[in-house]
């Protein structure tokens, strides 16, 4: 028989550095998970993307035991990425960071469209492109 | 320690951008709730879902949060740059602030631990359980704390294994990254003379200590804090323990195969399958012969020994 599932945590975690902190601590200490196990695994998984953020989504079982899928990079990774700036800006209403054209800003849509729970294209379109500006990265044709 | 927990209640559709924010601001990681923890949030802070929009229960709604050490002031950074969210998606971000302790979550997954055994002979008992070893039975004794190695996950317990069957009595052992010393420990107990044991973590270093100290085996056992691999360069030795990942055990290995004498045993483990080619190849280059490969689903642990100096 399929085991009980007690719940389920999402999170966005640096690829191979997740630690026992939060916001992994809280986030499955109260579940009753033994946090390292997580981390270990976490960490083995995602060493070769060292250096991204990576979702990762946790299903959490009655004996305590968990399953989990890490996902793409969030948008903001990705945006940073392919408009080749370190960091969003501080003051993104006044101060751009970068620039990325459409194309790009669909090509990230559709690598982030499942992931996203986005309804269709045009809503993940939407997403990322308020990603963008939000963080000061101009969206240019 | 405190820290401040800073939970934004918004729809679904800027959940990356406030992920964003997050990020940026340095939270280390955030968490993503779905709408049933929004609705925790109208019930625990009598918030009233009417300010969003008439037809609150249509929209997607979530919850990201993060933390901060409770020193840092981030939260007028936050609102500002929520502002900017806000009219981006013409939504509305609504941020909660709480506070937690490390206390709050460290204890919670102890009421899961219970004393087990790892083969035929090796007991792991929480320090907190009573438990009375029968005839040949050896048992360590183990309070993890936040440090890794309980000895339930895969990867301890092929370590544990490959010592119960290979270790002969009178051995000096590297544990590199040592986590809560369990394989220190065992090691001792099955017969090793000496046990180095490493960590660059400073938490699993003090747990690892208390440990040790718990198990009476402060004179064959010295946990320092450290890069395990300018360590490990000073010392000759019989086995190598590592219970790392794959890409840390590849780098350990030219070293490893330095440090041991002839004939030694290299024993690594925290290998995800897609990974393990990488080590074969690895081991082959630095002079090992595998012995024996554990599996279990996707995690591998290899024991080899060293055959050329």
């Amino acid at each position: 028989m399929a085991k009980k599932v007690i719940g389920k945590v999402s999170l966005q975690l640096p690829a191979g550095k997740a630690t026992p902190a939060p916001p992994v601590g809280p986030a499955l200490g109260q579940y009753g998970v033994n946090i390292m196990g997580f981390c270990k695994e976490y960490n083995a998984r995602t060493a070769q993307q060292a250096g991204f953020i990576i979702p990762v989504d946790i299903t959490i079982y009655e004996d305590r035991s968990f399953t989990f899928v890490t996902k793409s990079p969030p948008a903001s990774d990705l945006l940073k990425k392919a408009a080749n700036v370190e960091k969003g800006s501080g003051v993104p209403n006044k101060n751009k960071v970068g620039k990325v054209t459409r194309a790009k800003l669909i090509e990230i849509a559709q690598t982030k469209k499942e992931d996203l729970n986005a309804k269709d294209l045009e809503a993940a379109v939407r997403m990322i492109e308020g990603t963008a500006r939000s963080m000061g990265i101009e969206v240019v044709d | 320690m405190k820290w401040k927990e800073i939970s934004v209640v918004t729809e679904g559709i800027c959940a990356e951008a406030v992920a964003g924010i997050f990020h940026q601001l340095g939270s280390g990681g955030v968490v993503i709730e779905d709408f049933q923890a929004a609705r925790r949030y109208e019930n625990q802070h009598s918030w009233n879902p009417g300010m969003f929009s008439p037809d609150f229960y249509d929209h997607d709604f979530v919850v990201i949060k993060a933390y901060f050490s409770d020193e840092r002031q981030v939260l007028e950074d936050v609102e500002r740059l929520l502002a900017k969210v806000e009219a981006n998606f013409g939504v509305k971000c609504r941020v909660f602030l709480d506070e937690v302790k490390d206390e709050d979550w460290e204890e919670s997954w102890k009421k899961y631990y219970h004393t087990f055994k790892v083969g035929d002979r090796i007991v792991i008992k929480p320090s907190w359980e009573e438990y009375e070893p029968q005839a040949g039975e050896i048992v360590v004794e183990i309070d993890p704390g936040m440090a890794f190695g309980t000895g339930i996950h895969a990867s301890t317990r092929f370590c544990l294994r490959f010592l119960d069957k290979y270790l002969k009595g009178g051995e000096k052992v590297v544990d590199a990254g040592c986590g809560s010393g369990i394989l220190s420990i065992a090691a001792v107990k099955l017969g090793a003379a000496r046990v180095w044991a490493m960590d660059i973590d400073d938490v699993a270093v003090k747990v690892a200590r208390e440990n040790v100290k718990l198990n009476g085996l402060e004179d064959k056992i010295q946990v320092e804090e450290g890069d395990i691999i300018e360590k490990i360069a000073q010392l000759e030795v019989d086995m190598v323990l590592a219970n790392i990942t794959a890409e840390v055990i590849n780098e350990l290995l030219p070293e490893a195969a330095r440090a041991l004498k002839e004939g030694g045993w290299f024993f690594g483990s925290g290998i995800v399958d897609s990974r393990f080619p990488g080590v074969q190849q690895k081991l082959d280059e630095c002079g090992f012969v595998i012995e024996e490969i554990l599996t279990d689903v996707d995690w591998v642990g290899v024991a080899a020994r060293k055959i050329r100096k």
